[in-house]
């Protein structure tokens, strides 16, 4: 069978026409019910999710209002990744501490330890501290130490794939060295390849 | 002819009979010792249903609001999903101040509840300050 020119080139444009058709980029809601839900990897949802069941806990217990401070003293100690997915435990931390800082419930000591935060405020901090007659870190006792750890476990069966994200945090009390506060958030993923919202 | 009808009649009883026994395998049964309504159920709530399907199988069938521990208000609404199959959701709390403003907040995101048939769940969120009073609730269907 030969194609006619016409009819060639009615092909052609149904080609392109039906290229055309892919979906466009667009803004959606950071987090959203039409966001990407990935199997194998820790996704924006999962992570606001996480730090979302640790605030909830740690204002269900009143923890940070049994601080010898007001608003508590936190100092964000190591938080590690065990998993296979790279994502900085960031994305967790900072939105954990907008919700305590900025609303008065808590405030992060910046210019504790070896590796500060703030290299500038802690040279402030110890040559306010040397004028004042007082030791470098007298200023900025913290109340509670934050670390963490977050873990996957991964099975399957058959083409069907799931994986459990362990997000973990414990609040230690620096005065007493105990543990004051911990919680575990899990998430579990299901299914044979990513999909578009949840 | 009308025995005809009939043994046709018996025939789609009992297989309208079998698909719902079949339907009923896997939901969930419940034993509880309340008998009591819960001493925290708010006895009015707003409910706006805009997806009347989802709300016929999946519906609230309590709504508790109480201090948590540490201060802040803790809200629990039980969810009972009539379906025959498993039902899965989407949810986002808000947080309202005493003049009704909604309280920006990092714990308000879209979070997933998943109920077996025939079985409930308790859906849970903490005030982000002790200010806050009024919750809303917004429920979108997965599945």
């Amino acid at each position: 069978m030969q194609l006619t020119p016409l009819c060639s080139g009615t092909l052609i444009a149904l080609a392109l026409m039906l290229g055309a058709c892919g979906q466009k980029a667009k803004y959606i809601e950071t987090g959203g019910t039409e966001s990407v839900v990935s199997v194998g990897e820790v996704d924006i949802q999962d992570i606001q999710m996480a730090a979302s069941g640790m605030l909830e806990s740690m204002l269900e217990t009143g923890i940070l209002k049994r601080a010898p401070h007001e608003p508590a003293r936190l100092v964000l100690d190591r938080i590690v990744n065990d998993t296979s997915s790279r994502f900085d435990v960031g994305e967790l931390l900072y939105r954990m501490r907008e919700q305590l800082v900025n609303s008065g419930q808590a405030e992060v000591v910046t210019t504790w330890g070896a590796n500060a935060e703030s290299q500038e405020a802690q040279g402030i901090a110890r040559r306010e501290a040397f004028l004042n007659g007082k030791t470098e870190q007298e200023s900025a006792q913290p109340d509670f130490t934050l670390t963490g750890k977050i873990t996957q476990l991964k099975r399957s069966a058959g083409n069907v794939r799931q994986t459990t994200y362990t997000f973990r945090l414990t609040l230690t009390n620096v005065n007493t060295g105990r543990e004051a506060w911990t919680k575990t958030v899990d998430m579990t993923k299901q299914g044979t390849k990513s999909g578009v919202g949840f | 002819m009308d025995g005809r009808r009939s043994r046709s009649f018996i025939t789609a009883a009992g297989g309208l009979m079998l698909a719902l026994v079949l339907a009923g395998c896997g939901s969930v049964n419940t034993v509880s010792t309340r008998t009591a309504p819960a001493e925290d159920s708010l006895a009015h709530v707003n409910v706006q249903v805009n997806d009347v399907l989802s709300d016929i199988f999946l519906h609230s069938t309590d709504v508790r609001m109480f201090r948590s521990r540490g201060g802040p208000y803790e809200a629990q609404v039980d969810v009972a999903n009539d379906d025959f199959r498993q039902r899965r959701f989407a949810y986002r709390f808000s947080w309202l101040s005493p003049a009704g403003n909604v309280i920006p907040s990092q714990m308000s995101t879209w979070k997933t509840a998943s109920i077996p048939s025939g079985g409930s769940s308790t859906i849970r969120s903490i005030a982000p300050n002790d200010s806050a009073t009024d919750f809303r609730l917004e429920t979108r269907r997965s599945n």
